[in-house]
């Protein structure tokens, strides 16, 4: 089964959209995860905590591999400073880091960090093109 | 799935320097952040590491990025001087959160140096031509004469402090520092230059006046104090405080300004009313006790009447505003050059959105929401 791991630009996207129950049957078939980071980040805004609360079991990811591990620490060295361009958080780092070494789909808004992760041959989705799939919809040639 | 042997893929230096930034100690440093302190010992040893959720709990409990662990930071300035501490009542103060915003606080100047260095910004910045030569004079009356003809301003009151600063390349970051007690502290750092926090809960006269007080350490000691409004009895401070009434009340101005108010007698003697302290406070945009101090010095009011009166004087605080925007005022405080600089970065693709919430020091809904706003106006 395929996977998509959603970052926050897209779940914000979503509930923006008011698209966010559309993702409750893939969360429910598991394929959806949400790195860990991305939900402590979305938690802090109180917008989000009853969502969270009620999916974070299904959804969570967290970095359990020792290459997932590996690549998370160069990311971050590479792109988690403040003085490396492009310069991205750690929820990013996470999401590109779980997306590369599972190879999972990575649903996003936030061209910099897109690219950061096509480098790393991942395939990058935007809010309409996961909602599509999803609903088994033929997407538009993807980049990769 | 196997379970990974976790080897010090973290800087166990940079583990240290976060907990030791707050003035921590490991067993107060283990609780906050959930893991035990033999743990945290050992990663800071270089023993192992923590986990991914382990090294989140250790960011928010250091008030840092997790990316902080991973790269060589350099350390702050001297040691902060909490001395402040000495002089206050013990109730007013929160000194562990205290030592949190002096975290955010260089987080900011990190922050916005890298920001002015991929915006190809990075200049010297005009301040250190001032400081220069301002080293030389011990007076602080003539240091704010000297500061004042630097900026071209004659003997006019100053209309926007802040700008000034902005403009001689001080970072100057307005942030909630919590208890009571703390009004600013400021550094001149090697690798972020110039830079001073202001409280940003307390009443803006207070603020203004906190600024020209930073400025002073600033151009005399490079800063490194955290300065409190009452610790009049430092040296140092004295001079700052001094400093601070000179630039922003000139004597020549306030001679001019208060000859009509003491012809009428409405100022000068000891039953000298509020309203006419505040008039001379609105002129300069300070406190009504920063101007009794300054009429005071300049003998226009006589010996101890600010001490005599400064009780009746009660602390305010800035107004709230509304809960649900109070996030925006938060931004607003950090300052119009770094603001646009974290907005043109965005735009430019050179950080993510995260990294705008991690910039602003808010939530990443907010962050989306302050993005597209800025992008409508």
């Amino acid at each position: 089964m395929h996977k998509y791991v959603l970052d926050a630009s897209v779940l914000i996207d979503l509930k923006r959209a008011n698209k966010l129950r559309r993702l409750t049957r893939p969360i429910d078939q598991g394929k959806i995860v949400v790195p860990s980071y991305v939900l402590n980040r979305l938690r802090k805004s109180v917008r989000w905590r009853e969502w969270i609360r009620r999916k974070q079991e299904s959804v969570k990811k967290r970095i359990q591999l020792p290459a997932e591990q590996e690549l998370f620490a160069e990311l971050l060295r590479k792109h988690g400073s403040r003085s490396s361009s492009p310069w991205l958080a750690d929820d990013d780092i996470m999401a590109i880091t779980i997306a590369a070494c599972r190879q999972f789909s990575l649903a996003m808004r936030d061209p910099h960090a897109e690219d950061v992760a096509r480098v790393l041959g991942v395939r990058v989705l935007n809010m309409d093109q996961l909602l599509n799939e999803l609903a088994g919809l033929p997407t538009e040639r993807l980049p990769v | 799935m196997t379970q990974v042997e976790r080897g010090p893929w973290v800087r166990p230096e940079q583990l240290r320097r976060a907990r030791e930034s707050l003035g921590l100690g490991l067993d107060e440093a283990a609780r906050r952040a959930s893991v035990e302190a033999a743990e945290l010992e050992g990663w800071e040893a270089g023993l192992g590491g923590p986990d991914d959720e382990q090294l989140w709990n250790l960011a928010e409990a250091y008030g840092r990025p997790v990316a902080y662990f991973f790269t060589e930071t350099r350390d702050v300035p001297g040691r902060q001087d909490f001395r402040v501490q000495a002089v206050l009542k013990r109730e007013l103060l929160d000194p562990e959160g205290q030592k949190l915003v002096v975290a955010e606080f260089e987080e900011l100047c990190r922050a916005q140096s890298a920001l002015e260095a991929v915006l190809g910004r990075r200049e010297t910045p005009p301040i250190e031509l001032i400081r220069a030569q301002a080293r030389q004079i011990g007076v602080p009356e003539q240091l704010a004469r000297f500061v004042r003809e630097r900026w071209g301003l004659g003997s006019e009151p100053i209309r926007d402090l802040r700008g000034l600063l902005d403009r001689s390349g001080v970072k100057v970051f307005v942030v909630a520092v919590p208890g009571e007690g703390l009004s600013g502290t400021s550094w001149w750092h090697p690798a972020y230059g110039p830079a001073m926090l202001v409280n940003r809960l307390e009443i803006e006269q207070r603020r203004v006046f906190s600024m020209a007080h930073e400025l002073a350490h600033l151009l005399i000691d490079g800063g490194h104090v955290l300065c409190g409004y009452l610790n009049l009895e430092v040296a140092e401070e004295t001079f700052a405080n001094q400093f601070a009434a000179s630039l922003l009340m000139p004597e020549d101005d306030v001679r001019r300004f208060v000859e009509p108010l003491r012809e009428s007698e409405e100022l000068g003697g000891w039953d000298t009313p509020d309203s006419a302290l505040d008039k001379v406070a609105r002129r300069y945009k300070t406190s009504r006790e920063a101007v009794a101090w300054r009429l005071e010095h300049l003998r226009l009011l006589p010996q101890g009447f600010t001490q005599a009166r400064r009780r009746e004087w009660s602390v305010r605080r800035p107004a709230r505003g509304r809960k649900g925007e109070r996030w925006r005022r938060h931004v607003q405080h950090l300052g119009a050059p770094y603001i646009s600089m974290v907005q043109e970065a965005y735009s430019k693709g050179l950080i993510s959105l995260s990294a705008v919430a991690d910039m602003l020091r808010i939530d990443v809904a907010q962050a989306d929401e302050w993005l597209r706003t800025r992008e409508e106006q």
